[in-house]
């Protein structure tokens, strides 16, 4: 500590320390919250072809084309923008079963919604974005909607799936 | 360049350099303290970072250049033997020194 630069070096090590100790408190005091939004999913058309697959082997499958509605309210009463949430990644993908596979998830729609951006979504006859392919032709069963989102933390990643329709 | 910044005085005694390091923990630790309450009434991370950097920069200004209240207890070194007189003995002394150092 006689030096400039030796207690330059102090200094800027204990800062760092300092910030990182910050940094896993902000993470102690959001990552036990519960996040669950209820949202209204409803299907409006579904349409449904049976073409060639060319991304996979070179056989006949399902392609499915789904408009839906979706309207949503994602800031209730306690907010879900805290401090430990830089941007959500919303995805909707459907879940469905077949002979061949016990469980299949699709995405078929994605939104990034930054902070400080309009929460309330109201979607009316929105498109799939994504091609809805299956692996065999056993799409004409039934199938879940179901409507996730990935709060994509400035500090930590959590996964959070909300379930209804 | 380079001559002229080691002509700068930086040092400070040791009670000094303790006194220092006390500063600037003292205020790095308090300005984390109000940077994590105010970030988490304000719900932004980022209002906690630019007063913790604050606090850095006030540390900085604080006890990096060598203020005088540092320099309060100074060491007081024996005062130099004068070389003419003592030749004779002391040249195979400062020739082991010399070896020593090198």
């Amino acid at each position: 500590m006689n030096t400039v630069l030796s207690r330059a070096n102090s200094l800027f090590a204990f800062s760092l320390s300092v910030m990182a100790a910050l940094t896993f408190g902000c993470f102690i005091t959001t990552a036990f919250k519960d996040r669950r939004v209820p949202v209204d999913i409803h299907v409006s058309k579904v349409m449904l072809k049976n073409v060639d697959d060319f991304t996979g082997p070179r056989e006949r499958s399902d392609l499915g084309f789904i408009t839906f509605d979706l309207s949503a309210d994602i800031l209730p009463i306690k907010p879900i923008f805290d401090w430990n949430v830089k941007q959500l990644f919303l995805y909707l993908s459907a879940e469905y079963g077949t002979k061949s596979n016990s469980l299949n998830q699709v995405v078929l729609w994605d939104k990034i919604v930054l902070r400080g951006e309009n929460t309330k979504l109201n979607l009316r006859d929105m498109k799939s974005k994504y091609f809805f392919f299956d692996d065999g032709n056993g799409l004409r069963q039934t199938i879940s909607l179901s409507l996730s989102i990935t709060p994509q933390f400035s500090l930590l990643l959590r996964l959070r799936a909300l379930v209804s329709s | 360049m380079l001559p002229i910044f080691k002509s700068i005085p930086t040092h400070m005694d040791y009670k000094g350099q303790k006194l220092a390091e006390q500063i600037f923990q003292g205020i790095i630790l308090i300005s984390a303290g109000i940077g994590f309450v105010y970030g988490l009434i304000i719900e932004q991370f980022g209002w906690t970072v630019y007063i913790v950097l604050a606090g850095f920069a006030v540390s900085c200004v604080l006890t990096l250049p060598p203020w005088p209240m540092y320099r309060r207890n100074p060491l007081s070194w024996q005062p130099a033997l004068p070389e003419s007189t003592a030749e004779p003995s002391q040249k195979p002394q400062e020739s082991t020194k010399k070896k020593k150092h090198k």
